[in-house]
């Protein structure tokens, strides 16, 4: 059937380069009998070359637990065009890389006035990488094809502007296809609300996918989404008009529909089986060693 | 006065006049204060109507019958003053009579260019022999500003590329290098074909036989393809520029290996609601690339990957553009035709977008049915077997990348 697609691709363009899918938009991608490999090695060396960190000490967790970043006001400044260009190459590193979403997307914030320790946390992530530049994402064969998503939420994260930051992942059976971290664009007075918008924005994005597996032939359920706040979910399944979630009414309302036509489902998830929290803040080496693995990040040996 | 104005001969007696004229006004009579005109009129002359002799001017046409887009005036040579009135003496290039006007508009700042040598150079240049002859034809252009320059350049010992016969960049290889083993000599005679420079212009470029030839093949190209069609200069409508681009491809090594020139358009010079109205062309995102592996393995599937040589050239337009006759290569019989064009060329705005449609028609037309969600994703069902394409359009490249996957062992049907 292969063949004959490129014959008939052939008849009409000209055309060059077929074969397995292998490298595409820095992508390296291996394909084996029920598994896909995905790393971006290559590219990873590249950009720890390109900043001269190829040199550096190696560490095993991308951000000190400590360290909470703030703007930094009497911070010395440092070249914004080479912080900026740093940016730009580890967010597309990002595209295989889970592990360092979040904290790639604290530094992307200071951006505009970058200071001498927003520089010190990159070039860490930058060691990180170092020592992890042949990681990638794991992607294995499984009977189950549900679309699961776990949402969490930092409150008040910023120290800046006291804005919540929400972390979401989805699995496809048990490979992990989509994630991301995101600083709200209001100020949360709870963590219920806080939880509560996360869970909106993952919402539209599960449906998104849904219908996306449906061009692909694959049916779903109702789809789960685990979050770690009881009151957001009893909110979601209660239709009362609470006084405290009057002004989040519009994401309320589009959660509890979803909820009503069963087309999402919320559950509670222990933190201890919280996925997305590697998504909200700097954890330890064994808890984040923990995470990575469940999350598909492997090193994958030559074979 | 004629020589210095180029004018032909047949104007002495004009010339004469004027000289007359002038030197009436403006001498002084030796021994006096006075000038030969106050000793025989009594005043004072007055020298503010005076002009260079030989001046380009502008006859205002008062007299023939004009159409209103026509020209209002004819171009002249000032030639002097009249004796009776205060009218000038004009040679008119048009009807060609010389005649008195009055009104008329005298350029009289001098030609900046007068395209011969200064006679001090060339006669400097016959005695230091054959090597200035190099000099001035490498200076034609400049000639006049760098006449100074010349005479410097001439004092100075031969240069490398008279003695040598050839020019530095045309020697393949080091000369100083010595005698080159047999295996080195391979990586020499690769690029024995090509042309080790990259051309800045086009007139550069048309001086060296490699580069004409890499154009020429660029154009058979579109010749072959039916790209574009001469047509005559329409009225009213954008003509979009074109350009050269010239890149030199090496291999690992770093030698050249090809001499690629490429003809682009100057895609800014078009205008939006007239050229071209949507340039939006939907791109793959990472997100669904990363659900789509995340299904083949679900559904185990295999991926196959696909690139289409120059796409942007393979797609039909819907707007009309009409783009210049490349430079350098104009046909001689039609020099003010257009081409307009059939099919997308590099640089033009809508370019992504015609090869978006037109893969998507084709793949239409091949049973694919494209995607609700992700415009770029293309499924077609064969009796529960499954075929996905998903369509990549780099801009910057203009090549298409694809994934395309196929069913392996099990159907759909099954699950």
């Amino acid at each position: 059937m292969v063949q004959h697609f490129i014959q008939q691709m052939q008849s009409e363009f000209e055309m060059s380069l077929f074969g397995e899918l292998t490298y595409f938009l820095c992508l390296q991608v291996k394909q084996m009998e029920d598994t896909i490999y995905i790393s971006q090695s290559k590219y990873a060396k590249n950009i720890v070359k390109k900043f001269g960190m190829d040199n550096g000490g190696h560490k095993r967790t991308p951000a000190a637990t400590h360290l909470k970043l703030t703007k930094d006001e009497n911070g010395i400044y440092v070249d914004q065009s080479m912080y900026k260009s740093m940016i730009g190459s580890l967010l597309y590193l990002t595209a295989s890389r889970q592990d360092i979403t979040f904290v790639v997307g604290v530094c992307a914030r200071y951006q505009a006035e970058p200071k001498m320790s927003h520089l010190t946390l990159v070039k860490r992530i930058l060691k990180y990488i170092n020592s992890t530049s042949d990681y990638g994402i794991l992607h294995s064969h499984s009977e189950n094809s549900m679309l699961i998503g776990y949402c969490d939420v930092d409150w008040a994260e910023s120290a800046d502007d006291r804005k919540s930051t929400s972390s979401v992942c989805f699995f496809l059976g048990n490979n992990l296809i989509s994630w991301f971290n995101k600083k709200h664009n209001c100020v949360s007075l709870s963590t219920v609300e806080a939880e509560y918008i996360a869970a909106g924005s993952s919402c539209s994005q599960l449906v998104w996918m849904k219908q996306m597996l449906k061009e692909y032939n694959v049916e779903q359920d109702v789809l789960t989404l685990y979050c770690d706040n009881l009151s957001a979910i009893n909110i979601s399944k209660n239709p009362i008009q609470h006084s405290r979630t009057k002004h989040i009414d519009i994401r309320h309302h589009f959660i509890r529909d979803l909820v009503e036509e069963k087309v999402v489902t919320l559950e509670h998830a222990d933190t201890e089986e919280q996925l997305a929290d590697i998504f909200t803040k700097a954890l330890d080496v064994k808890q984040f060693e923990k995470l990575r693995g469940k999350l598909g990040i492997f090193l994958h040996e030559e074979t | 006065m004629l020589h210095a104005k180029r004018l032909p001969y047949r104007f002495w007696a004009e010339t004469m006049n004027t000289t007359c004229h002038i030197h009436n006004r403006v001498t002084l009579r030796t021994g006096t204060t006075t000038t030969l005109y106050e000793l025989w009129k009594g005043r004072k002359p007055t020298v503010k109507y005076f002009h260079v002799f030989g001046s380009k001017c502008y006859i205002l046409t008062d007299k023939d019958y004009k159409r209103k887009m026509d020209p209002k005036s004819d171009e002249g040579i000032f030639l002097g003053y009249s004796t009776n009135s205060r009218a000038y003496r004009v040679f008119n290039s048009r009807t060609k009579v010389v005649m008195e006007s009055i009104n008329v508009v005298i350029d009289d700042v001098p030609d900046e260019k007068v395209p011969d040598v200064d006679p001090d150079v060339r006669t400097y240049a016959q005695e230091t022999n054959v090597l200035v002859q190099v000099n001035e034809s490498e200076h034609e252009e400049e000639e006049i500003e760098e006449a100074e320059k010349d005479q410097v350049s001439t004092s100075k010992g031969p240069s490398i590329r008279v003695q040598k016969n050839h020019p530095q960049e045309l020697i393949i290889g080091d000369p100083d290098q010595g005698i080159t083993t047999r295996r080195s000599i391979e990586v020499v005679s690769s690029s024995c074909f090509v042309s080790k420079i990259e051309p800045k212009s086009v007139k550069e470029a048309l001086t060296d036989e490699f580069w004409i030839e890499a154009m020429q093949e660029e154009l058979n190209q579109f010749k072959r393809s039916e790209l574009w069609d001469l047509v005559p200069r329409p009225e009213g409508m954008n003509v979009i520029g074109t350009k050269w681009i010239y890149n030199n491809k090496s291999n690992e090594h770093g030698t050249v290996t090809r001499n690629k020139a490429r003809l682009v358009t100057q895609g800014y010079t078009q205008v939006e609601g007239l050229d071209f109205d949507e340039t939006f062309a939907p791109v793959a995102r990472l997100k669904s690339i990363r659900l789509l592996l995340g299904v083949s393995c679900i559904l185990k599937f295999k991926l196959f990957q696909m690139d289409v040589k120059s796409a942007f050239l393979n797609e039909y337009l819907n707007e009309e553009v009409y783009v210049e006759q490349p430079k350098g290569f104009v046909d001689p019989s039609f020099p003010n035709h257009v081409y307009r064009l059939k099919k997308a060329l590099y640089g033009l705005k809508q370019a992504p977008r015609a090869w978006y449609e037109t893969l998507t028609q084709f793949l239409v037309n091949q049973g694919y049915r494209k995607g609700e969600t992700d415009k770029t994703l293309f499924v077609k069902d064969d009796n529960g077997r499954l075929m996905i394409a998903q369509i990549y359009v780099f801009f910057m490249e203009c090549r298409t990348r694809w994934f395309n996957i196929s069913f392996s062992k099990c159907s759909l049907s099954l699950r």
